[in-house]
C-alpha cells in the first residue's frame, strides 16, 4: 500500500543524513517491508481501541452539521459567534459522501470557485466549517499517491475586494491538558498542520484560486477534553515557521526524487531490487531513529560493531567527532595520543 | 546534558554496565509503612485506567481491573474500590476522627511529621500522567451517590495533588522510578533509550559481561513499561474479550465471568509494571551510598507544601457548615489557576523549591558541587592572603580575603556576588574585586557571616592567617532560595511591579503574531 506523502515527508525529515531513510521516504519504500526482508521482528500498527476512538471522536465533532466543533470554536474565537453552515468533503468511509479523495478535491474545488464569485451578504454568509477537503500536493509524478484530506477548514468571509480567509485545523485525539499536553505529540501536530497550509497555499495557486483567498498563517489544532469525548480547540496556533518548514522539505524532497530507483513504479508492491537499494544505502544512526524506523535497533548494533559514537548517544558523537568508541576508551586507558584530535580529546577527558 | 554526563557515558560503556552519579543520593529511604507502589495500564486512545496495582512494597500488591473503561459507571466504581489505599498513604483526613482532624488542622506539625517520609512510587512518566487524568476525569465527579460522589471527588483531587507534586523540582515524595534510576546512575546508552525501566534494570544486574547487559536490555525493551499496552497483545487477547463482554450485556452471569476473563489478561501486565518498580525502589535502597546530608530543608518544604496545598483545603472542605460555593475555592482546579497570581505564585514556589534544593544538596555531594564548578558557579584556589581592610576611623575594618584560582576556569559569578565555602556554608563572602592577569584569577573576597568560632566551632576564625593562608578552598554562589520565597507573597500585592499584568480585569489582550523576518536587519528596523 502506498503510504501518505505527509507520513513519508516526516520520515524524511526525522534523519535526512541517513541516505537509506532519505531513499525510503522519498521513493515509498516502507522501512517495515525492509526490516521483515531482512528477518527482524517488527511490531506495527495500532491498537484497535486507539482506531476506533480516533474515528468515534471525528465523528462526533463533525455530527450534526459540525455543532460540538462550531461550539468549540466560536468558544476559542477561532470562529465569530454567529458562524454557520458546514460543508462535508470527507470520504465515505470516514461518514462522509464521497467515494474517493479524487472526488472529494473536485468538489472542493468546484465549491472553493463557487466561494470566490459571491458578493454582498451572500458572500458573508458563507458556511465556515469544511470538513475533510482534499488537496493535491506538488509533484505527483514523482511522488505518486500526492492527494491528501486535510482535517478541517475554517472559511472567513470579508467583503471584496479582500479575499476570503481559509484556516487550516488539525484533529488529534489526544488530550489537552494545557501545559502539560505532550510535546512532541503538539509539536507533530503543527508541523502537520504547517504542510497544509503550505500544500493549500499551492493548490490554490495552481488551481488559479490564489487571488481570491488567503490562507492564514495561524491554524487551530481540535484535541480532546481529557476523560471526555468532547473537543478541546486551540486557537490562534502559529503555523508560519511550519508551513516553511513544509515548502522546504517539499523543495529538498522533490530534487532527491529525481534520482530514480531501478525498478521505481507506481503500484503497490515494494520488489526486492528497490529493498535492496534501501538495505545497501549507508546509513547513519541517530537518535531519533528509536522513534520512527524499523531498522533502528538493527542499525545500532551495526554502529556499536563499527565503534560509532553516536550510537550512544548524539552529544557523545559530537563530543568523540571522528574518534571511534573503540579508540576513545584507549584513549581513557592511557594510550599516547596520535594527533591533534586526539589530543584534543585526551585534554577534555583528562 | 553536559560534557561530565557525556564523559561519565563513555565511562559507563567502558565499565560494561551503569555506573553511580554522585556520592549521595537526593532523597531518603523510607520504610515501606511510607511507601506505596502504583502502576496503570490503560485501554489505547483512553486517557483513564483500565487496571491498576497499588500497594506496600513489602506485601504483593491488589489490582482493580474494569471490564470495559468506556463505561462511565463501571469506571467509577472501579476507581473507588482502588481509592482507599491511595488515599490512606495521603492521610485523607476524611480517614480520620474528627477530633483528630481537627487537631492536626490547627496544629500543622503532627501531620507533616506523619506525611512527612511519605513516598509514592510508579513505574515512569507516563503514570504520573494517569493521576493527572484522573485529577480530570474525578475532582469534578458530580453524578451518583453523594457519598460516592464525595470519594471520587476526594480521589481525583488527591491523584490530582501528587501529579503536581511530582512537578515540583526536587520534591522527594513521588517517585518515578525511572528518573530516579537516571538520576542514581549513568547508563551506557543513549539518552532515548534510557526512558524504559526494564531497559535501565537490565544494565544494572551484577556479575554480567557488557554483551550480556546489553542483550538482556534489548530484550526487555520489548515488552511496554508505559500505561499503553501492546498493540498486538490488544488485538490478539483484549479485543476479542472486550467484544464478547459488550455482547453479554443481557447475561449478567456470562458478562460475569468475561469480565474475570479481561481482568485475568490485566493482571499480569500490571504485575509487571509494579514489580519492575518496586525491583527499581530495592536497587536504589541497597544502593551503597547514603542519602544526601542536607535533605532535611527539602523534606521539611515538601512536608509544608503537602500541608498547606493539599491537606488543609481537604481538612477544611469536611466543615459541613461550607457552601458548596465556599467549597469550590478550597478546590484545585485541573484546569485552570483561575487566577494569573495564583498561577504566578505556584511559579515562585516552584522556583524558589528548585533553588533550595540546589543550594542545599551541593554541601552535601561532592559530584554536586563539582558540577556547580563547572558551570561556572563557583571557583577553587588558594588563600594567599587575610587580612583586615584599613578604614580611616576605624579600629577594625571588613576581613578580605584573597585567593588565587585558574583563569582557565569557567566563572559566571560577577562582583557583588555572595558566595558560601563548600564544607562550612555559614562562611560567607561577597565578591569585592575579580582580576586576571595571565593563567592567574585572583578573587577578593569580603567575608560577611560565619567569621567567629561562635557561629562555626568546627573552624578555624575568619581572621585567623596562620590557618588558612596556603590552604585550597571552594566556594560556590550562595542559594538565593530566601528572595524567590519572597515573591510568592509579593505577587499577591495588587500594587506592585507586573500587577497590571497579574490583577488586571478584564485581563490585557495577547500581542498579535508577528510576521517571520528571515532578514535580521529587515527585523531590527521593522522594530524601531
Ligand atoms: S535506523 Fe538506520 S536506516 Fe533508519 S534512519 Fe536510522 S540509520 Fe537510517
Amino acid at each position: 500500500m502506498r503510504r501518505d506523502v505527509r507520513r513519508r515527508l516526516e520520515q524524511y525529515a526525522s534523519n535526512p543524513r541517513c541516505e537509506a531513510n532519505v531513499i525510503s521516504a522519498v521513493h515509498d519504500v516502507p522501512m517495515e517491508a525492509v526490516a521483515r526482508s531482512l528477518g527482524f521482528e517488527v511490531a506495527v500498527g495500532q491498537s484497535p481501541f486507539a482506531l476506533l476512538r480516533g474515528q468515534q471522536f471525528e465523528r462526533s465533532i463533525f455530527r450534526d452539521d459540525a455543532v460540538r466543533l462550531r461550539r468549540a470554536l466560536i468558544t476559542q474565537k477561532v470562529l465569530p459567534a454567529n458562524a454557520a453552515g458546514f460543508v462535508d468533503f470527507r470520504m465515505a468511509r470516514n461518514d462522509g459522501p464521497y467515494p474517493n479523495l479524487d472526488a472529494s478535491r473536485a468538489a472542493f474545488l468546484q465549491r472553493l470557485g463557487a466561494f470566490a464569485k459571491t458578493v454582498g451578504e451572500a458572500r458573508l454568509q458563507l458556511p465556515t466549517i469544511l470538513a475533510g477537503p482534499t488537496l493535491m500536493v506538488p509533484g505527483k509524478a514523482i511522488l505518486p499517491d500526492g492527494l491528501f484530506a486535510i482535517d478541517v477548514l475554517t472559511v472567513h468571509p470579508q467583503p471584496r475586494p479582500a479575499p476570503i480567509v481559509l484556516r487550516v485545523g488539525e484533529v488529534k485525539v489526544y488530550p489537552d491538558r494545557g501545559g502539560f499536553t505532550d510535546a512532541a505529540e503538539l509539536s507533530s501536530t503543527r508541523a502537520q498542520a504547517g504542510l497544509y497550509v503550505h500544500a493549500l497555499r499551492v493548490e490554490l495557486q495552481q488551481s488559479k484560486l490564489a487571488q481570491h483567498f488567503a490562507v492564514a498563517d495561524d491554524g487551530f489544532l481540535v484535541l480532546t477534553r481529557p476523560s471526555f469525548n468532547l473537543p478541546s480547540v486551540r486557537g490562534a496556533e502559529d503555523l508560519q515557521h511550519q508551513a516553511e518548514r513544509a515548502a522546504v522539505m517539499f523543495d529538498r524532497v522533490l530534487r532527491i526524487a529525481e534520482r530514480t530507483l531501478p525498478a521505481d513504479s507506481a503500484t503497490d508492491d515494494v520488489p526486492t531490487t528497490r529493498r535492496q537499494a534501501v538495505v545497501d544505502a549507508p546509513k547513519q544512526y541517530a537518535d531519533g531513529c528509536l522513534a520512527f524506523c524499523e531498522l533502528a535497533a538493527h542499525c545500532q548494533q551495526e554502529a556499536l560493531a563499527r565503534g560509532l559514537p553516536a550510537a550512544l548517544g548524539d552529544d557523545l558523537g559530537r563530543f568523540l567527532g571522528p574518534i571511534t568508541l573503540h579508540r576513545a576508551l584507549e584513549l581513557l586507558h592511557g594510550a599516547a595520543p596520535q594527533h591533534d584530535v586526539e589530543r584534543d580529546l585526551v585534554a577534555r577527558i583528562s | 546534558m553536559s560534557r561530565h554526563d557525556v564523559f561519565e557515558r563513555l565511562r559507563a560503556w567502558d565499565e560494561g554496565g551503569a555506573i553511580p552519579n554522585g556520592h549521595t543520593l537526593p532523597w531518603l529511604r523510607a520504610t515501606a509503612a511510607d511507601r506505596l507502589v502504583l502502576a496503570f495500564v490503560r485501554m489505547g486512545g483512553e486517557s483513564s485506567p483500565w487496571g491498576i496495582a497499588i500497594g506496600r512494597p513489602d506485601a504483593p500488591p491488589e489490582f482493580f481491573t474494569c471490564a470495559e473503561p468506556r463505561n462511565a459507571d463501571l469506571h467509577a466504581a472501579f476507581v473507588l474500590a482502588a481509592a482507599d489505599a491511595l488515599l490512606r498513604h495521603v492521610e485523607h483526613p476524611s480517614l480520620l476522627p474528627d477530633d483528630e482532624r481537627l487537631m492536626l488542622l490547627a496544629m500543622e506539625a503532627p501531620l507533616r511529621a506523619r506525611v512527612r517520609l511519605r513516598q509514592l512510587w510508579v513505574p515512569g512518566p507516563s503514570h504520573l500522567d494517569m493521576l493527572h487524568f484522573l485529577d480530570f476525569r474525578y475532582t469534578h465527579a458530580n453524578t451518583g451517590e453523594p457519598k460516592v460522589v464525595r470519594r471520587l471527588q476526594a480521589f481525583g483531587r488527591a491523584c490530582g495533588w501528587l501529579f503536581r507534586e511530582s512537578t515540583r523540582p526536587g520534591q522527594v515524595r513521588v517517585f518515578d522510578a525511572t528518573a530516579r534510576l537516571r538520576r542514581a546512575y549513568t547508563f551506557p546508552a543513549e539518552p532515548a533509550r534510557q526512558s524504559h525501566l526494564g531497559y535501565l534494570l537490565a544494565w544494572l544486574v551484577p556479575g554480567r559481561t557488557r554483551d550480556e547487559r546489553l542483550a538482556d536490555a534489548r530484550e526487555r525493551e520489548g515488552l511496554p513499561v508505559s500505561v499503553t499496552m501492546s498493540p498486538a497483545y490488544e488485538r490478539a487477547v483484549l479485543e476479542p474479550l472486550v467484544t464478547r463482554y459488550n455482547a453479554a450485556r443481557d447475561d449478567a452471569p456470562a458478562q460475569a465471568a468475561v469480565a474475570r476473563e479481561i481482568h485475568d489478561a490485566l493482571v499480569p501486565e500490571l504485575r509487571r509494571r509494579w514489580e519492575l518498580t518496586a525491583q527499581a525502589m530495592s536497587i536504589l535502597d541497597a544502593d551503597t551510598r547514603e542519602s544526601n546530608p542536607h535533605l532535611d530543608a527539602v523534606i521539611d518544604l515538601g512536608s509544608a507544601e503537602c500541608f498547606h496545598e493539599y491537606w488543609k483545603n481537604e481538612a477544611k472542605g469536611l466543615d459541613p457548615s461550607l457552601s458548596d460555593e465556599q467549597r469550590r475555592y478550597l478546590v484545585h482546579d485541573p484546569e485552570t489557576d483561575y487566577a494569573p497570581a495564583r498561577a504566578a505564585r505556584r511559579y515562585f514556589a516552584h522556583l524558589h523549591a528548585a533553588e533550595l534544593a540546589a543550594g542545599e544538596l551541593v554541601h552535601g555531594d561532592a559530584t554536586l558541587a563539582e558540577q556547580s564548578l563547572d558551570a561556572g558557579n563557583g571557583f577553587r584556589g588558594t588563600i594567599r592572603a587575610v587580612e583586615r581592610e584599613a578604614i580611616a576611623g576605624k579600629k577594625s575594618g571588613p576581613i578580605l580575603w584573597t585567593i588565587e584560582c585558574s583563569a582557565d576556569d569557567s566563572l559566571r559569578l560577577r562582583e557583588e556576588t555572595s558566595v558560601c565555602l563548600v564544607g562550612a556554608r555559614k562562611r560567607i563572602g561577597r565578591i569585592r574585586s575579580l582580576v586576571t592577569v595571565g593563567a592567574v584569577r585572583t578573587v577578593v573576597l569580603q567575608m560577611t557571616d560565619g567569621l567567629t568560632r561562635r557561629a562555626l566551632p568546627d573552624v578555624p576564625e575568619a581572621a585567623d592567617v596562620a590557618a588558612h593562608v596556603g590552604t585550597t578552598v571552594t566556594f560556590l554562589e550562595q542559594a538565593a532560595a530566601g528572595f524567590t520565597q519572597m515573591k510568592i507573597f509579593r505577587v499577591g500585592h495588587t500594587d506592585g511591579p507586573g500587577a497590571w499584568l497579574t490583577h488586571a480585569a478584564p485581563l490585557p489582550e495577547p500581542s498579535p503574531p508577528v510576521r517571520i523576518q528571515a532578514n535580521l536587519l529587515e527585523l531590527v528596523k521593522s522594530l524601531q
